[in-house]
């Protein structure tokens, strides 16, 4: 199927995208969260933080973490998952996070996330890419995907891409660790279809084997492949064929 | 029609209305507590860019907001044996939650996060201090009482479908004329809290009894659990594990649960022989 472009929720949709743009509304929430007393505590392998209306805002607004619905009208708590916890922690450097009384920083915090995901590292390369063009990031569990990315606030566009994460250690390896095998990507586009998305597959490259912090994220490169399906019969009679003219 | 006949066709038509009117009551509960519930679809998401409508009194979603309850219960947290005890009982949801212990009722954390979540109960520490919820959530996550933040999730999610959830292998009432809360003796503290084992991290664990929502259900004579829930570690398990685990719950059907971030999954594994087709 033909994708072509963002598919905008409503009317309106488009317009409050472009007079707000992501960055500018990351840039109000890195001020807002720096001045905030509330740390990040772990539960499970996520992280709680409790907001106040400022800061719930903006959390909504740029898509970080999703909020537990309470009856309480003030305090609200979000869950932030180990790459967005990082993310605002380490590259956006505005989010502050304690564990058993300590508050982690940096490779500290990097080597606790470490512990409880060995492939931390790599997912959360993939993470910081994205997020830093500014796209919006969501775990995409529920598309049998790593992610789904959204090119603002997903309830004003849908989502066009589902994203797959790859790892290898050098450019030229011929073989990653995912999709080992065609009907893993059948699977994946098959899925994706059904919604509307293309599959990203993207490939962390070059990476040392002892997945340190700062080498992972200064030495490793991220390569973006889109993976669709092309299929004949549904091309139309003006459809240009690529590489017609040879 | 005589007098005796209208009168019964009057009671018979309010028997009626009184049903009606209870499983309207009941839809409405469910449909309450299944507010919680994260939607399954991923596109529907709440307009944060929307201007706040007059009607809410701050910023905070529609979407987000659970209704207030007039009926709040009380509890207060016990650390020796990791539970709350019920102070004060009101609502109609103690009837499948909470455990007795010698005609007390007690709740585990993550009973206790669910009311504190719906609004339904306000937890109060040893010092008459309301817990609030971030804490409350942090002892869920804390894996010394026997539950974490997976279990408290799964938990979360079959109780607002309205099934009754029960750890697996604790008994819901118990009747013990040696018990005294108010000992130290470790042997009490067994007796009431059962023995919370920490949840191991990344193995396979048996964690909740399910019985299917039942208005008829009673913690003195609960029957045997519809199915048992396992929590699954980093990958899912192996046939031998399922095996293994299936022994361990007799013929009780297991259900496997997975929770990843804002998912929660079951799944089941049963072996089968396929038949020899002619």
């Amino acid at each position: 199927m033909e994708l072509s472009g963002p598919r905008w929720k409503g009317k309106n949709c488009a317009q409050i995208a472009n007079s707000k743009p992501m960055s500018e509304i990351i840039a109000q929430l890195q001020i807002c969260l720096s001045n905030s007393e509330s740390a990040a505590l772990p539960i499970g392998t996520d992280f709680l933080l409790e907001t106040v209306p400022e800061l719930t805002d903006l959390l909504n607004r740029t898509s970080f973490g999703r909020q537990l619905k309470t009856s309480n009208d003030r305090k609200k708590c979000f869950q932030l998952s180990p790459e967005e916890t990082f993310y605002l922690h380490h590259s956006l450097k505005c989010l502050k996070v304690s564990i058993n009384n300590a508050n982690l920083i940096d490779v500290n915090l990097w080597n606790y996330m470490r512990s409880r995901n060995e492939l931390f590292p790599i997912y959360y390369r993939a993470y910081m890419h994205l997020r830093s063009k500014n796209w919006v990031v969501k775990l995409g569990t529920k598309n049998g995907v790593d992610y789904v990315v959204y090119r603002h606030h997903p309830a004003l566009v849908h989502s066009e891409y589902a994203v797959i994460v790859d790892w290898k250690k050098e450019k030229g390896e011929k073989e990653g660790e995912r999709l080992r095998v065609w009907s893993d990507l059948h699977c994946a586009i098959r899925a994706c279809n059904g919604v509307a998305k293309a599959v990203l597959l993207l490939n962390v490259m070059g990476y040392e084997v002892t997945f340190s912090l700062p080498e992972l994220l200064e030495r490793t490169t991220v390569d973006e492949m889109q993976i669709t399906r092309w299929l004949p019969s549904q091309c139309r009679d003006d459809c240009q064929l690529e590489g017609n003219n040879g | 029609m005589d007098g005796e006949e209208v009168s019964k066709v009057e009671g018979e038509t309010r028997r009626r209305r009184k049903g009606k009117e209870r499983g309207e009551n009941q839809e409405r509960n469910r449909q309450q507590n299944s507010y919680l519930l994260e939607d399954d679809s991923e596109e529907n998401h709440v307009n944060p860019f929307l201007p706040p409508s007059p009607s809410s009194s701050n910023s905070s979603l529609s979407g987000s907001q659970v209704r207030k309850r007039t009926e709040v219960s009380k509890a207060r947290w016990i650390e020796e044996i990791g539970m709350a005890e019920v102070i004060e009982k009101k609502g109609s949801m103690w009837v499948n939650t909470g455990v007795i212990r010698n005609s007390k009722l007690y709740c585990h954390v993550e009973e206790i996060g669910y009311l504190a979540q719906i609004g339904a109960l306000v937890l109060f520490d040893e010092g008459d201090n309301v817990v609030g919820l971030k804490d409350i959530f942090t002892k869920c996550a804390n894996r010394q009482y026997g539950c974490s933040w997976e279990s408290f999730e799964a938990y979360r999610h079959l109780k607002s479908l309205g099934y009754v959830v029960g750890r697996h292998g604790q008994p819901w009432s118990l009747k013990h004329d040696n018990i005294n809360p108010n000992s130290d003796s470790t042997a009490d503290m067994d007796l009431i809290a059962g023995r919370i084992e920490e949840l191991q991290i990344g193995a396979a664990n048996l964690i909740f009894d399910i019985h299917r929502p039942n208005s008829k259900f009673k913690k003195t004579e609960p029957g045997v659990p519809s199915f048992i829930i396992c929590l699954v570690g980093d990958r899912p398990p192996s046939s031998k594990e399922v095996e293994d685990l299936e022994k361990k719950c007799k013929s009780v059907p297991l259900k496997f649960c997975h929770v990843s971030h804002d998912n929660v999954s079951f799944f089941s594994f049963t072996e089968v022989s396929l038949p020899v087709l002619p």
